[in-house]
């Protein structure tokens, strides 16, 4: 019979094979800085090690894993206490911003990935949530069933998501490619 | 143009991290080594600094001649109370991601995130915290009375930092107040 120890081993190794680069994406997406980007991974991966033992299989286990990694993160981003200090927006702020503002903060920034990372920071973790599991491939009911908004209500983002990519990445010519 | 961005993101290049389940094992065992320690010092620290400021506070309440200054203590012990009763409330509350971890699955992680945020309003505004503010201003107004210098810069330190944490608490509100419009939607 298996241990719950060698059961969390398993799974560990599972997630880490399926998802460690999505991982290192969401993690980036959340910490701009090599150092602590790194502490916040190694948190991550603790955390799922950990969270395993109480895995029952009553969701997937990438909605499990993205759960426990955009909890984590979101805990980082309080600790660190940037909610109060700086202010991030909704997408339809973003969408109603006029785009020079965007030119200004990415003056020389030549990669559409390094754009997306900028928009991405700008996002409140709700909404950051949403776009990067958009990005990361997911549909509108396994984001709704990670986040736990409804999945009409992720298809209205997507929506929104999908509008401020194509405006923003047209306008900066061949970066979206 | 959607999914020619998706295929860029979810190729991006470098190489992802990832542990050993020996090295998790022993990691956990420091972070957990860590909280322990931590955690002792403030159980061991907490009774002792308590039981010295109820010491001070007796001494004062019997010694002190004057009345007002008096009941400026009580109101300040009355305060501290209130403050460490408030923080290891909240300490209690918001334990390391690594030890919420068997709990973060089972969750949203918007619901998560607004859980975090109510702890965080209440901290620096809920029921405890204005009566501890008050009481505190009061107590320190009170106990030095007799220094007129004393009870203006008290009265205008609080008028600086009152509003700047009503600030940060109206801040946490309208994150709040966007998730529910997000989740209403």
């Amino acid at each position: 019979m298996m241990t719950p120890s060698s059961r969390q081993d398993e799974l560990y190794e599972e997630t880490a094979a399926r998802h460690a680069p999505a991982l290192e994406r969401l993690a980036r997406s959340y910490e701009l800085d090599p150092d602590k980007r790194k502490d916040l991974l190694q948190e991550i991966h603790l955390a799922l090690w950990r969270s395993f033992a109480g895995f029952a299989a009553q969701c997937s286990l990438r909605t499990w894993v993205y759960r426990v990694a955009h909890n984590v993160a979101a805990s980082h981003v309080m600790r660190h206490r940037r909610l109060a200090s700086r202010r991030m927006v909704s997408l339809d702020e973003i969408a109603d911003m006029p785009s020079a503002v965007d030119h200004e903060s990415v003056a020389g920034q030549q990669n559409a990935l390094d754009r997306i990372y900028i928009l991405i920071h700008r996002l409140n973790p709700p909404e950051r949530q949403v776009m990067l599991l958009y990005l990361e491939g997911l549909d509108a009911a396994s984001i709704g069933e990670v986040t736990g908004i409804s999945a009409g209500n992720v298809a209205i983002r997507i929506h929104r998501i999908k509008k401020i990519l194509a405006e923003r990445f047209r306008q900066g010519g061949n970066d979206g490619r | 143009m959607g999914d020619d961005i998706r295929d860029q993101w979810q190729n991006q290049n470098g190489e992802a991290f990832r542990m050993s389940a020996d090295e998790i094992r022993q990691r956990i065992e420091e972070v957990n080594a860590n909280v322990y320690g931590r955690n002792r010092i403030i159980h061991r620290m907490g009774p002792i600094m308590g039981f010295l400021t109820i010491l001070l506070g007796i001494w004062l309440l019997i010694e002190g001649r004057d009345p007002l200054a008096r009941v400026g203590w009580a109101l300040l012990l009355g305060s501290f109370a209130l403050g460490f009763y408030r923080g290891a409330a909240f300490r209690r509350a918001t334990k390391t991601a690594v030890q919420r971890a068997e709990e973060m699955g089972d969750v949203g992680s918007v619901e998560f995130f607004k859980g975090q945020l109510e702890r965080l309003r209440d901290f620096h505004s809920g029921a405890r915290y204005w009566p501890s503010l008050l009481l505190c201003v009061a107590g320190v107004t009170l106990a030095g009375h007799q220094s007129r210098n004393f009870v203006i810069a008290t009265i205008a330190l609080t008028s600086v930092i009152a509003p700047l944490i009503f600030r940060m608490t109206r801040q946490y509100q309208h994150q709040l107040d966007e998730i529910n419009r997000l989740q209403d939607l």
